[in-house]
């Protein structure tokens, strides 16, 4: 055995876990998606007040609810401005929800409705990208449950990735990577985030340019995704029992525990889509959403009901919706659901 | 943004870190004894590649056990009976390639030619895709073949010596090209354990990473890619600086590569041969291909370049001979017209700056020039590796006569920085260089283990342009 490769890999590994550890202690540690953070940097440093909406999800959460939109159809609905914001990130489970949520809210920040954008991927253990999840959530001390809870090479390895994270962050922050993209910035900043904004002609341009290069996205849904959409998503789905499940009750306790009401939005799926779940796994998906609403007293929204299966002019490909479907079911949602909550707490917070 | 795929075991990726700290620790732990150090080689090489699709195994495997078997017949047999095998060994290796390689773009010219005949049909595809690294293990093997022929070298010793030749993981996929002759011979006796070499891999690794993240992927998100991507209405200087990062870029990102490659095996105690050798300061074209991509260079001088005859034939047959060479290298890289035009481009320059080229240069200006003008002739040449049709390979030609026409402010600060500090570095004597790489390699552990974490901290920030290594499409 090489002594000096050995003493070299010790080295390296003390002294990435150390910065890992400062770059943490320094509050440099933020929650890193597969995009850049400049989104989710800006609000934590221009975050200050308190919010109404907090949208949380995958990236058909980032596509299907305009925080814009959804401040439009409140402020309509209950007689004042509003402050909604979406800090959606790609493939994320309850896993990055939750630290997205423990990692970037402070108590002055803490919304009234904390809503749960779902599709059945959001509670499932073996979620096809939970690398992803563990990747950009985990942290030092989480790497023996992470390494024990991985059930595939990608988790595995992304369970080891907070011996990187320190100089990976530092890297970012020295260089000001974290102030590049400043279409997200500004989208966060300006309109609270996710993909689509109304009401600004800057917005129209966004949204246009947005679509222009998403126009490929729904014939590559369909001849690559939905082929292996079963196999590749669906063919473990496991809930109930693990670290996502365990986060799941956590993020349930922290919304308990900081007065914000727990709301479940089911994302309207394209029929494409839909059509292909198993039933084992709509079963199994309404297990737990059934739990949460008994046993957490989160609120359900199921926005998959009927048209929005065959509505094909509302959707990008077969799950997220494009700006026009977003400006619909963000307006549905809003007097549906999240009006008449914000008016009910609006109406305690008067009484007491 | 959208739910895609993610990408396999690159170099440049924190999976690939990973999958060498364990790589390197079991076969350390296994070093002393040689089969299961071979056994080990030969699994994570095979892990490695099968990381890509795992069906490329059955190709690699079919590859090797043609090449492995056809070599101890060939080496039983004398006469025409060997002459045989080794053409049905050969035909073995290039059927492979020809389907997986070359299978659809053969049948699209067929339904061009039939089109012409004015018998328009479409004739279907095969259901098959260029898996990676299948040129450069498929040379491999015809040059083992064809050594073994030659009774240049002895037969393999046994497959799984020979499997971990055609697999070894640091070169599978985009080379260095190895020959039987140089790799073999060090499978055999237990690898020495050198305190230096991990140092000299470490060095070699970091560099080749920078190469790649920090030059050639910043050059290409900022010049070249976006440039290529709508090539009409630039000028000519802007071209001409566009192609100067373009060949500036496959430069940093190749050779990079082959940095990685040969430094994540000297960890493994071996040797790869060296892959570029300062190219851009060639006074000539010839000189220019010894230095670059030397070990296809080499393979394509040896096995296709002297058979044909090489330069000791009557002056057409010697331009012949280069121009032959030169489009079959072109095809080797690349499934397209494009490609068998870039090769008839080089081909054609070696044979004009042959007849008409200046003599060795005796001032220091006249080898400047030489330099410079060899630089833009290859420069030219690019644009066929580049362009995605010939109509814009033609309007990016076109474009070198706009002298006159506004600038499009295309030219991104970043690619232009990048593109000088690249001219930098390949400018930096050598000595230089050998003064940091030995002391780098002296350092102690503890500098060592701080260099990565900071590299890990530079790199990081270059991260977000990674894109595949350019040689992967070959």
């Amino acid at each position: 055995m090489s002594r000096r490769g050995l003493a070299v890999m010790f080295w390296a590994l003390l002294f990435s876990a150390m910065t890992t550890m400062a770059v943490r202690l320094a509050g440099l540690k933020y929650v890193q998606g597969v995009v850049w953070p400049s989104d989710l940097y800006a609000f934590q440093q221009a975050e200050t007040g308190p919010l109404d909406v907090l949208v949380l999800g995958s990236s058909r959460a980032s596509f299907a609810l305009p925080p814009s939109a959804l401040d439009s159809c409140l402020e309509q609905e209950i007689g004042r401005p509003t402050h909604s914001v979406n800090l959606a990130r790609t493939f994320t489970t309850a896993t990055l929800a939750h630290r997205i949520v423990e990692d970037l809210l402070r108590p002055e920040t803490r919304p009234q409705l904390l809503v749960l954008a779902i599709g059945p991927e959001f509670f499932d253990e073996r979620n096809h990208r939970q690398s992803v999840n563990v990747a950009s959530s985990a942290d030092l001390a989480d790497i023996p449950g992470s390494l024990v809870a991985a059930r595939d090479l990608p988790t595995l390895l992304a369970a080891l990735r907070p011996l990187a994270r320190g100089s990976e962050t530092l890297g970012l922050y020295l260089s000001g990577r974290w102030r590049s993209q400043p279409g997200l910035r500004w989208m966060m900043l300006h309109h609270g985030g996710g993909q689509f904004c109304f009401g600004h002609r800057h917005c129209d341009a966004n949204n246009a340019a947005l679509s222009r290069s998403l126009a490929s996205w729904w014939v590559t849904a369909m001849d690559v995704f939905v082929p292996a959409l079963e196999r590749e998503r669906f063919s473990h789905y496991t809930v109930g029992a693990g670290p996502v499940h365990r986060h799941m009750l956590q993020l349930a306790r922290w919304a308990r525990e900081n007065d914000a009401q727990l709301v479940l939005v089911d994302l309207p799926r394209h029929a494409e889509f839909e059509d292909r779940l198993p039933s084992q796994v709509r079963s199994d998906y309404a297990s737990a959403i059934d739990r949460l609403v008994q046993d957490h007293g989160a609120i359900y929204y199921d926005g998959t009901h009927d048209p929005w299966p065959d509505e094909r002019e509302y959707y990008v490909d077969i799950e997220h919706l494009n700006a026009r479907g977003a400006q619909v079911f963000s307006k549905e949602a809003c007097q549906d659901l999240l009006a008449p909550l914000l008016r009910a707490r609006d109406g305690r917070e008067g009484g007491t | 943004m959208g739910e895609r795929a993610g990408p396999s075991v690159l170099f440049n990726t924190f999976e690939f870190v990973v999958f060498l700290v364990v790589a390197w620790t079991v076969f350390r732990l296994l070093q002393r004894w040689r089969w299961p150090r071979l056994i080990w080689l030969l699994l994570i090489s095979y892990f490695f590649y099968g990381c890509w699709k795992p069906w490329y195994l059955a190709l690699i495997a079919l590859s090797t056990i043609n090449s492995y078997g056809f070599g101890l017949l060939i080496h039983e047999a004398e006469g025409r009976r060997r002459k045989l095998l080794m053409i049905l060994s050969i035909t073995g290796d290039l059927l492979l390639l020809g389907v997986f390689k070359y299978g659809n773009f053969m049948v699209g010219n067929a339904e061009a030619l039939l089109g012409v005949a004015g018998v328009g049909s479409s004739l279907p595809r095969l259901p098959t895709e260029l898996p990676v690294g299948i040129s450069f293990y498929t040379f491999q093997t015809i040059s083992y073949t064809l050594d073994l022929y030659w009774k240049r070298i002895p037969k393999a010793r046994n497959l799984l010596e020979f499997s971990v030749f055609v697999a070894f993981f640091p070169q599978l996929v985009a080379g260095p090209i190895v020959r039987a002759r140089h790799f073999l011979p060090q499978l055999v006796g237990r690898p020495v354990a050198d305190p230096r070499a991990i140092g000299a891999g470490l060095f070699l690794i970091l560099a080749g990473l920078a190469k790649k993240m920090i030059l050639a992927d910043s050059m290409y998100v900022s010049i070249v890619h976006p440039f290529f991507d709508a090539p009409l209405g630039r000028n000519a200087w802007e071209t001409l600086i566009t192609l100067w990062a373009a060949n500036f870029q496959v430069y940093c990102d190749f050779s990079g590569y082959s940095d990685v490659a040969i430094g994540a095996a000297l960890l493994f105690g071996l040797r790869l041969p060296k892959n570029f050798d300062r190219p851009f300061w060639s006074q000539t074209p010839m000189e220019h291909w010894r230095r670059w991509h030397i070990s296809l260079s080499t393979w394509l001088r040896d096995y296709l370049y002297f058979p044909l005859g090489g330069s000791r034939r009557k002056e057409p047959r010697v331009a012949f001979n280069l121009v032959v060479t030169f489009l079959l290298g072109g095809l080797w890289h690349g499934a397209g017209w494009t490609f068998v035009v870039w090769g008839l481009y080089n081909g054609l320059l070696l044979v004009a700056w042959r007849r008409l080229g200046p003599g060795p240069a005796t001032s220091w200006w006249g080898r400047a020039l030489r330099i410079f003008a060899t630089y833009n002739a290859l420069c030219l040449g690019l644009v066929f590796l580049h362009a995605r049709s010939f109509g814009d390979a033609w309007a990016v030609i076109l474009s070198l006569g706009r002298v006159a026409a506004p600038f499009t402010g295309a030219l991104a600060p970043l690619g232009l920085v990048t593109l000088v500090a690249a001219i930098a570095l390949h400018a930096t004597p050598q000595r230089w260089k050998a003064t940091l790489r030995e002391a780098f390699v002296d350092a102690p552990a503890w500098a060592l283990g701080l260099a990565i974490v900071v590299a890990g901290a530079v790199l990081a920030q270059f991260a977000g342009f990674a894109s595949p290594f350019f040689y992967f499409q070959f």
